[in-house]
């Protein structure tokens, strides 16, 4: 729904709701008038939506392929769009191989958003991609003001470019990496991920920390299915998780399932509640967000065609597929990662020398024009 | 004469309201100076002008024989101001008010601080915030006195005191002047008080000193005059006409200032007959003062 | 002379400080209890989580405290009008270093007390492995944020009115034009580049950002 419409709906549904309140009208009523409401906020979402499609088809469009790039856009928007799809194939071609052996389908229309204020209605173009995402996966539209042209449309093509690329991928892929990551990785994500190895609690997650490269490849669920929870959790830990997913409440009230797990330390029986258990709801090691760092430094490592290396053998192993990707045997890739995530450690909470030299110089200057003030200055 | 405060030309504007216009201002060593003048006359900011807590726009300010405000601490480590509006620390008790203002003053003197203290009932261990008005006029004459001042500046101290406590502060002010020899430059609009303790006067109105000279030249040389057949005309006269007024009867009443008992000698010469000549108190002549400066002849 | 001046300003806003103090020695300790305790490694991510939402606390608390100690620093005089300071026989400049050095020895007590709870926070603190407290680091970071607003505090406190008008003029002038600039649909960001200005080294308050976590990784 777009947000005028939301807007209005919502308008609308709080004006008749709160004289309702005021009045203190039974539920029922409420419900009704909800309703009615609800009801006319659909028929205005159609006619919107007639008059958008409507603005469409008398745009008349147009596409353009430009290397793996495959826009979709108003027949107007040709120059811009070109120049931009351009530009932005510069900073992502490197990572999509041959051209033509990838297409990924963006769509460029233009749009106008509500104004924030009584200001002129910002005109301008959602940049979006033509596949449908995958049930479950983000998406993200891009709204590039008129005003910023080539630029921020290369921007929102080049930012779009990797979920397109991404709802192409296998399942398993996608499964293991749960969200597309970008197509590089930035100081950020590698910051998260250190943060992630730093702080989680798996035992796997510490010894990763303190550089066992099996372990990493353990957290990182990167060995063979079915082997994760052993490799996950010590004893200790699975008896934990058992009680953390399973046993809310009295210990008294437990099913001696649990009893036995928790409390006879009976670690076949924590396999076997585990093993019950839906595997997404089980905390893993190193989660999407630091999976990601890897997948992107493969890529980047990779070189050309090293996204299709990544997608070409969706059957084989993901070490393997890393590997390709990477131009690199998996052991140095897993190496540099582990190197790369090691040196993105946060800042310290302390402040560093120049903010510290900087702080006394501002202090010294705001006290100094307070002794020097003019109010009772000699003369 | 020397004189201890002296200011040349002085003018300040606050705002477009209020102007202080061409004061010069000249009181002798040892003397005590009343600075007479109606409210909003400019008294309190002449005073503050002199301190240097307002920087002037023109003209030139001494006191104690060094400027102001370039030798401001030397001067006003021997002066004592008590402003019109009560100033002390109100968290601080009478003695840790005292405490605070030795630190300041090298010429603080405990023992006379420790007398007076005692002499004025006040209780060291009452805090400033809870004093009363008249306690609080008390504690501020007693840090300045204490302090060993060469000059007292006194703005309204004691105004809205109870005439008990105004003649307690007054007395401890006399004696300390008697003792010290101090030059005392004390403001009121009270002319009856100060008629009592001033050896010279001043006298304000709208932002200019209208007079300034000895406290007994003021006294004596205004006069109510009772003339019968006065001329139509008074003509050049050897004094100056403040009023001049028909009585209930034939005569007239003037007002004058200048006078001298020599002068009848005028009124033979214009025919007319001097019946009375009245001394005026200081409050009168201040009026009729104000009066002559508001409407010049 | 000091001592005294000293003396008047603790008993000025002893109340204020006793309240900065308290809340400087209490914020470490409510951020550790708040972050819990354990050497659970589950807690962990919890922990951090926890913490950098509270991030926030420390650099206000630094400014409250700042705030307090420079406005009461001339509170006594801003009731009496500043007449009595003036009146006494010292040069302004030197009032002014006095009711500074003053302020600031009043300034360390709660900067020492954010230390002294900051190191009973970290020692009573028992953490997974991978995380680390940092009282040392923290306590420099609130000091230097507390000082650097008390130079600016004292500062307005000890101008006139009109000075300080300026100043609060100033802000609302940006903000009246930002809201102009805003309602003509323009893209410039007056907002923006003061709080870039202003928040981003070298700027006079960068020491404001930046992570404020008495455990970190």
């Amino acid at each position: 729904m777009s947000d005028p419409i939301r807007k209005a709906g919502l308008a609308l549904l709080l004006c008749s709701l709160l004289p309702a309140t005021a009045h203190g009208q039974d539920r029922a009523a409420l419900e009704t008038r909800a309703t009615l409401l609800r009801r006319d906020v659909v028929a205005l979402k159609r006619r919107v939506d007639g008059r958008d499609s409507l603005n469409r088809a008398t745009l008349g469009w147009d596409s353009l392929q430009i290397g793996s790039l495959e826009l979709h856009f108003a027949a107007r928007d040709l120059p811009l769009v070109r120049a931009a799809a351009v530009r932005a194939l510069d900073s992502i071609a490197p990572l999509l191989g041959a051209p033509g052996a990838r297409r990924l389908q963006i769509k460029i229309y233009p749009t106008t958003r509500t104004p924030r204020t009584n200001a002129a209605p910002d005109s301008g173009w959602h940049v979006d991609r033509l596949l449908s995402p995958r049930p479950g996966t983000p998406v993200t539209t891009s709204f590039v003001e008129r005003a910023d042209s080539v630029a921020g449309l290369a921007a929102a093509i080049a930012r779009i470019a990797p979920e397109a690329l991404w709802a192409q991928a296998d399942t398993s892929l996608l499964a293991w990496l749960n969200l597309p990551p970008q197509l590089q990785a930035d100081s950020a994500a590698l910051q998260a991920a250190y943060v992630a190895l730093a702080t989680r609690p798996e035992r796997v997650a510490r010894r990763c920390f303190a550089e066992e490269l099996a372990a990493c490849s353990a957290a990182l669920g990167l060995l063979p299915l079915g082997t994760d929870l052993h490799t996950w959790y010590d004893a200790a830990e699975m008896r934990a998780l058992v009680k953390a997913v399973t046993g809310g409440g009295q210990q008294a009230r437990w099913p001696v399932e649990i009893r036995e797990c928790v409390m006879s330390q009976d670690p076949a029986t924590c396999d076997r509640l585990l093993a019950l258990q839906n595997p997404l709801s089980l905390p893993t090691p190193l989660g999407g967000a630091a999976r990601g760092t890897l997948v992107a430094l493969a890529l980047q490592g990779g070189g050309p065609g090293a996204m299709d290396r990544l997608l070409a053998t969706p059957t084989a192993p993901l070490t393997t597929r890393l590997a390709s990707a990477a131009a690199q045997p998996y052991d140095s890739l897993l190496s540099h990662w582990r190197a790369a995530v090691g040196r993105a450690r946060p800042e310290p909470v302390g402040p560093g020398v120049a903010p510290t030299i900087t702080a006394f110089g501002w202090t010294a200057l705001l006290l100094g024009l307070a002794l020097g003030g003019t109010r009772w200055r000699d003369r | 004469m020397t004189l201890t405060i002296e200011t040349r030309d002085l003018t300040y504007q606050a705002g477009t309201s209020f102007s202080l216009q061409d004061v010069s201002l000249h009181v002798p060593t040892g003397a005590v100076y009343g600075f007479l003048g109606p409210n909003g006359s400019g008294k309190t900011t002449t005073i503050r002008l002199l301190l240097g807590l307002l920087r002037p726009r023109s003209g030139s300010i001494a006191l104690l024989g060094q400027p102001v405000p370039s030798c401001l601490p030397q001067i006003l480590a021997r002066t004592g101001y008590v402003p019109e509006r009560p100033h002390l620390y109100p968290t601080l008790t009478v003695q840790e008010a005292q405490a605070y203002h030795a630190a300041f003053y090298a010429s603080w003197d405990a023992r006379f601080a420790a007398d007076l203290t005692e002499r004025l009932g006040l209780d060291g261990a009452r805090v400033i915030g809870r004093l009363s008005k008249g306690e609080l006029g008390k504690l501020m004459l007693l840090l300045v006195l204490a302090q060993s001042p060469s000059l007292l500046v006194l703005d309204e101290p004691t105004d809205g005191l109870d005439p008990v406590v105004r003649r307690e502060v007054l007395t401890a002010l006399l004696d300390y002047v008697a003792e010290h020899e101090a030059t005392v430059f004390i403001s009121s609009h009270l002319v009856h008080e100060l008629e009592r303790i001033c050896d010279w006067v001043g006298v304000m109105d709208r932002g200019r000193l209208v007079a300034e000279l000895p406290m007994q030249s003021f006294k004596s040389g205004i006069k109510r005059l009772r003339v019968r057949a006065g001329p139509v005309a008074a003509g050049d006269t050897p004094f100056v006409i403040l009023s001049r007024q028909p009585d209930d009867g034939a005569g007239e009443t003037w007002v004058v200032r200048g006078w001298q008992s020599p002068m009848t000698q005028y009124f033979e010469g214009v025919r007319a007959e001097l019946r009375e000549v009245v001394d005026l108190d200081l409050e009168e002549g201040f009026v009729e003062l104000l009066r002559t400066a508001r409407t010049p002849r | 002379m000091y001592r005294m001046v000293l003396f008047t300003q603790w008993k000025w806003g002893r109340l204020a400080l006793g309240a900065t103090v308290l809340a400087a020695f209490a914020l470490p300790l409510v951020a550790a209890l708040t972050a819990g305790s354990d050497t659970d490694p589950r807690l962990a991510q919890h922990t951090i989580e926890t913490l950098a939402l509270l991030g926030p606390v420390f650099p206000l608390v630094a400014a409250l405290t700042a705030l307090f100690v420079a406005v009461t620093a001339w509170g006594a005089d801003h009731q009496g009008r500043h007449v009595y300071a003036l009146s006494m026989p010292v040069t302004r400049s030197r009032f002014v270093l006095l009711r500074l050095g003053a302020a600031l020895t009043l300034l360390l007590v709660p900067l020492v007390a954010f230390w002294v709870g900051a190191l009973v926070a970290a020692s009573a603190t028992t953490l997974p492995p991978g995380l680390h407290t940092y009282p040392n680091l923290l306590a420099l970071r609130f000091a230097l944020a507390a000082i650097v607003a008390f130079g600016f505090f004292f500062a307005i406190a000890s101008a006139t009115a009109r000075t300080a008008g300026y100043v609060l003029g100033g802000l609302v002038a940006v903000l009246l034009l930002q809201l102009l600039l805003y309602a003509l649909d323009s893209k410039i960001n007056l907002v923006g580049w003061l709080l870039q200005g202003l928040l981003v080294w070298p700027g006079p308050f960068d020491v404001f950002s930046g992570r404020w976590m008495l455990i970190d990784v």
